[in-house]
C-alpha cells in the first residue's frame, strides 16, 4: 500500500467525487434501464476508479472495479440485458466499492470483510456472457482495450467525416463549443478543498465574529468613558463600524459556501426504497415534497444515517406485506411519504408511512419487560411519552430480527445523531394506520439570533426563532384557567411559565408588580416565559458542550459576549417539551361542543387547547345523539344556537335537559340575539349561562374559568 | 486472502495498540507535574497537561449533572469545565465563592484528555519532576504512589480523575 498521505489524500477526493457522480447516474438509470447516456458514464468511472486504485495498489478495489466495469461493458454491448434484478445486483455492488473506500479513509486499507454477494454473482454473470478478461493478463487488457479504443475512434472519425458532408454549420459550431470548454478546463470555475480546511476556515471566522462583538462593546465603552469628540476614538469608532460591517459581509458568504441543497440528500432514497421493498417482497413507494432548501454540509451529512434508519424501519416494521394490505383493506402499495420544508433557521423533515403503526400496548410490555421503565412511572406517561419509549437504547418490538432492522438500535442512534445536531425528534402513530416521525434541525451549526435575557441576576440568551415579542404585564393582568396563570396577547392566551418549573433555573421572584414576559409559540404551545428584563438581540457563534459537560437538561450550548461573558444558551424545544409535560400532569377536562360554525370552533380551541382540556365537537344533533352515550365525565357543555343550527342545538339542549346523567353539568349557550324568541316558547329548560357571540374571547373564557376553579375547589 | 489471514491482522494490529497504551501507563518514563491539594503533593504526566493558567472568573451552569464540575471558563474561544478535583478525591470541597486574595497559589490545570479540555482547579504547583527507576531515592508503594526523600507522591493518571462514564458520547 502507499505511505504517502498526499497521494492518498488526492485519490479518496478524487473517489469520492467519482462515487457522488455514480450515485447520481444511478438514480437516473434506476428510471430508465436502457438509458444510454448513464450507462456509459458508469463505465467510464468505474474505469477510472479501477486505473487510480491499481495505481496504488490497491489490489481489492481494482479487482471490485474490474468486475464491475466488465459488467457494464457486458451491458453497453448488449451481451447482458438490464433488468431490475441486475440493476439492484449493481446497486449492492456499488454499496461494497463505498464499503472499501470508507475502509482505506479510515484504515488505509482496502481489506474488509464483505457479507454481500453481489460481485460473486456479477462475476457469474460476466461467465456466463462469455465476456470477461482475467485481471492478472494485464497487457493483453491493455492491448485489447486500446484496440477497442482505436476501433471506437475510427468510428467516431468516420460518422464526423459523414457528418460534415451533410452539415457543415455544426461543426464549426461544435468547434466553437469545445474551444468554450476548453477555456473553461483552464480557468476551472470550481476547485475542491478539503473538507478538514474548510472545517479549519470556518472555525476562524466565528472566533473572528466573537471578537467583532467585543470590539464595538469596547468602543461604545470608551465613547461613554471618555467625554469629548476626541479625533483618535473617531477614528477607531469608525474603523470598528468598517470591520465589523466587513465581517457580516465575510458571514454571509462563508454561510454560502457550508450550505448545499437538500436535494442532494433526498435523492438517494428512492434508490434505497426499491432495494428494501424487493429483498423485503413488499409494495413500496416514496413521495418526497421538498422545497428547495440549502443546509449546512456538516447538518446533512449526519441526517443521512438517522432518515436511513427510519425508513428502513418503516420498511420492515411499518409496512405490511401486500397480501395483508389488501385483506385489512389497504392499497397493495405501502405509501411512504417524506415532507421537507423550513420553518425559520430550522428544517423540519417529517416521515410518514401508512403501515401498520405502532402497538401500545406492546411498547409497553417490551418495556417492561426490560426494565426500562417502572410501572409507577407509568402511571404518568401519556401517550406520545409512552411512544417515544421507542428511542430508548436496545428497543425493538419485532419479534424477529431481519436484515433490514430490529437489532434494537436504531431508533436510540436517530435520537442521539439529532440531539447531536441541537435538533429534535417525536413520533405520532396511530394502530392499523401509520407513523410519522418528526426532525426537527437548525440549518446551520454556526450562527444564531439570539435574545439575550436576565433571569435571576444571570444572563442567558434564548434563540429568536419562536419568540414573537416581549410584553410587560401587571399582575392584575395574569388570569386564571384550570389551575394554569395565562396571559392574553392579541386576543389569545398564552401559559405563563416560570423558569424554575421549566428549567430549574432559580431566581425569579413570583408576586410583585410586573413581569416582563417573552411571548413564544411553536408546535401549538403557547407561553409566556418570566424574564427578569430583556437586553437585547446578539448574532452569536454556539459553542456545544464538550464532551466532558456531556447534555445538560435545557440548554444547547454557551457563547461568550463581549467582556468574556459566558452565556448558556436555552433550548427552545425542551423549553416547550417541558412546559408541555408540565401542564398535562394536571387534572383533565372534558367540554362538548355542539357548534357548526368552524370559525367559532376554530376561535375556541385556540384558546382552550392547551390547558389540559379536551374539547369534544359535534357538528350536528344526529352526530351529537349517537356519539354522547360513549362519552363519560364531561365537564361543560357548550351549544351554539345559531339560525341553520337552531333546531339541533335547541334539540341538542332539549336531550341533554332530559337524561339524569348530565343534570349537574352546565349548559352554555352562544346566543346570536334572537334565542330569546325561541326560549320563551320552551319552558322547563335548564340553561346556566347566555354568552354573546360576539364576546366569545372574553366571556366564554371567563366562566369556563370559573366554572372550572370551582370543580377543582370542590374536590379539593 | 481469506477471512482467517484478515483475522490475523486484525489480531497483530490489536497487539501493537496494546503495546503503545501499555507505554504510557509507564510512570517512569515522562515528566512530571508536582502540585499541592491540601498539603499532599500529587504528581501527573505532562503530556497530558495542555496548559495551566491563573484563575479567571467561571460561571455556574443549572442543571449540571456530574457533581463535580464547579462551572465553566472561558480559554480563548473554547468553553472548558472547571472539575473540582479536591472533591474529587474525597478531601473536601472548595468554597465555590473563595476569595482570590487568599488563594494567590491556585492555579488552573487544562487537561487534554480524550480530545476534551477540562480545567482542575489546584493549590499551589511546586514544579516539574523527572521520575526514573534508576535514582535509588524513589521507593514505589503500590505501583502509583511514590517516595522521594521521605515525602509521599501521588502519581496520578487522567483516568483516575475523568471516569469513562462521565464523558457523553
Amino acid at each position: 500500500m502507499i505511505n504517502d498521505s498526499g497521494i492518498l489524500e488526492d485519490f479518496l477526493a478524487e473517489v469520492s467525487d467519482l462515487m457522488a457522480t455514480l450515485s447520481d447516474n444511478l438514480f437516473l438509470l434506476g428510471k430508465n434501464f436502457a438509458s444510454k447516456h448513464e450507462i456509459d458514464e458508469i463505465f467510464r468511472i468505474m474505469h477510472t476508479i479501477k486505473g487510480t486504485s491499481s495505481f496504488l495498489k490497491f489490489d481489492n478495489l481494482t479487482e471490485h472495479a474490474h468486475v464491475l466495469e466488465t459488467f457494464l461493458g457486458n451491458i453497453r454491448k448488449n451481451k447482458i440485458v438490464l433488468n431490475r434484478d441486475k440493476f439492484h445486483l449493481l446497486n449492492s455492488a456499488t454499496d461494497i466499492l463505498v464499503q472499501i473506500i470508507s475502509s482505506i479513509r479510515d484504515t488505509h486499507s482496502d481489506q474488509v470483510l464483505i457479507t454481500n454477494n453481489s460481485i460473486k454473482k456479477i462475476k457469474e454473470l460476466n461467465n456466463l456472457n462469455g465476456y470477461n478478461i482475467e485481471l492478472n493478463s494485464t497487457v493483453d487488457n491493455t492491448s485489447k482495450e486500446r484496440t477497442e479504443v482505436l476501433r471506437e475512434m475510427d468510428l467516431l472519425v468516420k460518422n464526423m467525416n459523414t457528418e460534415s458532408t451533410s452539415d457543415n454549420d455544426q461543426i464549426v459550431k461544435e468547434q466553437e463549443f469545445n474551444n468554450k470548454n476548453e477555456l473553461k478546463g483552464m480557468y476551472s470555475q470550481s476547485m475542491r478543498v478539503n473538507t478538514d480546511r474548510l472545517d479549519k476556515f470556518f472555525n476562524k471566522i466565528n472566533e473572528l465574529i466573537v471578537s467583532k462583538n467585543r470590539l464595538t462593546s469596547l468602543s461604545k465603552h470608551m465613547e461613554h468613558s471618555i467625554k469629548g469628540n476626541d479625533s483618535e476614538l473617531r477614528s477607531l469608532r469608525s474603523i470598528a463600524n468598517y470591520i465589523s460591517m466587513l465581517i457580516n459581509d465575510i458571514q454571509i458568504s462563508v454561510l454560502n459556501i457550508r450550505t448545499l441543497p437538500i436535494n442532494t440528500l433526498l435523492k438517494r432514497y428512492p434508490i434505497l426504497i426499491e432495494e428494501l421493498a424487493s429483498s423485503l417482497n413488499k409494495d413500496i413507494k416514496i413521495k418526497i415534497i421538498s422545497e428547495y432548501t440549502e443546509i449546512d454540509r456538516i447538518v446533512l451529512e449526519k441526517l443521512r444515517i438517522p432518515i436511513m434508519h427510519i425508513i428502513r424501519n418503516a420498511c420492515d416494521h411499518g409496512i405490511e406485506y401486500p397480501m395483508e394490505r389488501e385483506k385489512i383493506g389497504k392499497n397493495r402499495t405501502g405509501m411512504i411519504t417524506m415532507h421537507v420544508h423550513k420553518k425559520g433557521s430550522y428544517l423540519v423533515i417529517s416521515i410518514s408511512d401508512d403501515g401498520a403503526g405502532i402497538d401500545r400496548d406492546k411498547v409497553i410490555k417490551k418495556a417492561l419487560d426490560k426494565k426500562i421503565i417502572i410501572k409507577e412511572q407509568l402511571k404518568k406517561m401519556n401517550d406520545k411519552d409512552i411512544l417515544n419509549l421507542i428511542f430508548y437504547q436496545y428497543f425493538s418490538t419485532s419479534e424477529k430480527i431481519t436484515d433490514v432492522s430490529g437489532r434494537g438500535i436504531g431508533m436510540d442512534i436517530v435520537k442521539n445523531q439529532i440531539e447531536k445536531l441541537n435538533g429534535n425528534v417525536d413520533i405520532i402513530s396511530s394502530y392499523g394506520r401509520g407513523t410519522t416521525i418528526n426532525i426537527r434541525v437548525p440549518i446551520t451549526l454556526s450562527i444564531q439570533h439570539v435574545l439575550i435575557v436576565l433571569i435571576g441576576g444571570k444572563i442567558f440568551a434564548i434563540p429568536l426563532e419562536f419568540i414573537k415579542g416581549n410584553i410587560v404585564i401587571n399582575a392584575e393582568d395574569i388570569k386564571s384557567m384550570n389551575n394554569f396563570d395565562v396571559v392574553e396577547f392579541n386576543h389569545t392566551f398564552f401559559l405563563l411559565v416560570d423558569p424554575k418549573d421549566i428549567l430549574n433555573i432559580d431566581g425569579v421572584v413570583r408576586k410583585r408588580q410586573k413581569y416582563t414576559v417573552l411571548i413564544m409559540e411553536y408546535d401549538n404551545v403557547k407561553l409566556a416565559f418570566i424574564v427578569e428584563n430583556v437586553i437585547g438581540q446578539k448574532d452569536i457563534v454556539i459553542k456545544l458542550f464538550n464532551k466532558y459537560l456531556g447534555k445538560i437538561d435545557g440548554f444547547i450550548g454557551t457563547t461568550v459576549i463581549e467582556d468574556d461573558i459566558i452565556v448558556p444558551v436555552i433550548d427552545p424545544f425542551v423549553l416547550f417539551e417541558n412546559t408541555k409535560k408540565y401542564y398535562t400532569t394536571y387534572e383533565k377536562f372534558k367540554i362538548v361542543l355542539i357548534i357548526e360554525n368552524k370559525n367559532i370552533i376554530e376561535n375556541i380551541k385556540k384558546n382552550f387547547h392547551m390547558y389540559n382540556i379536551e374539547l369534544v365537537v359535534y357538528n350536528n344533533y344526529n352526530i351529537f345523539k349517537n356519539g354522547i352515550n360513549k362519552l363519560d365525565f364531561i365537564d361543560i357543555f357548550i351549544v351554539d344556537l345559531e339560525i341553520v343550527m337552531e333546531e339541533n342545538g335547541l334539540k341538542a339542549i332539549k336531550y341533554i335537559n332530559s337524561n339524569i346523567k348530565y343534570r349537574k353539568i352546565p349548559i352554555i349557550i352562544l346566543d346570536n340575539g334572537y334565542s330569546w324568541k325561541l326560549m320563551g316558547e320552551i319552558k322547563d329548560i335548564r340553561i346556566d349561562f347566555i354568552v354573546k357571540r360576539d364576546n366569545i374571547n372574553n366571556d366564554l373564557y371567563n366562566i369556563v374559568c370559573k366554572l372550572l376553579n370551582l370543580k377543582i375547589k370542590d374536590k379539593v | 486472502m481469506n477471512i482467517d489471514d484478515l483475522f490475523k491482522i486484525q489480531k497483530k494490529y490489536m497487539n501493537e495498540k496494546k503495546k503503545s497504551l501499555h507505554l504510557k501507563r509507564d510512570i517512569s518514563y515522562y515528566n512530571h507535574l508536582l502540585f499541592l491539594l491540601n498539603n499532599n503533593i500529587y504528581a501527573i504526566d505532562m503530556q497530558y497537561i495542555k496548559k495551566i493558567i491563573e484563575p479567571v472568573d467561571y460561571v455556574k451552569l443549572p442543571n449540571i449533572k456530574n457533581r463535580f464540575i464547579m462551572g465553566v471558563f472561558n480559554l480563548e474561544v473554547d468553553i472548558i469545565p472547571l472539575v473540582d478535583i479536591k472533591y474529587k478525591f474525597g478531601i473536601s470541597r472548595t468554597l465555590s465563592n473563595f476569595n482570590m486574595g487568599d488563594y494567590k497559589e491556585q492555579r488552573y490545570i487544562i487537561f487534554d484528555y480524550k480530545d476534551t479540555l477540562i480545567g482542575c482547579l489546584i493549590d499551589k504547583i511546586l514544579g516539574i519532576g523527572t521520575m526514573d527507576n534508576s535514582s535509588t531515592n524513589i521507593e514505589k508503594i503500590n505501583g502509583l504512589i511514590v517516595n522521594i526523600k521521605n515525602k509521599t507522591i501521588h502519581v496520578i493518571v487522567p483516568k483516575d480523575i475523568f471516569k469513562d462514564n462521565e464523558f457523553y458520547i
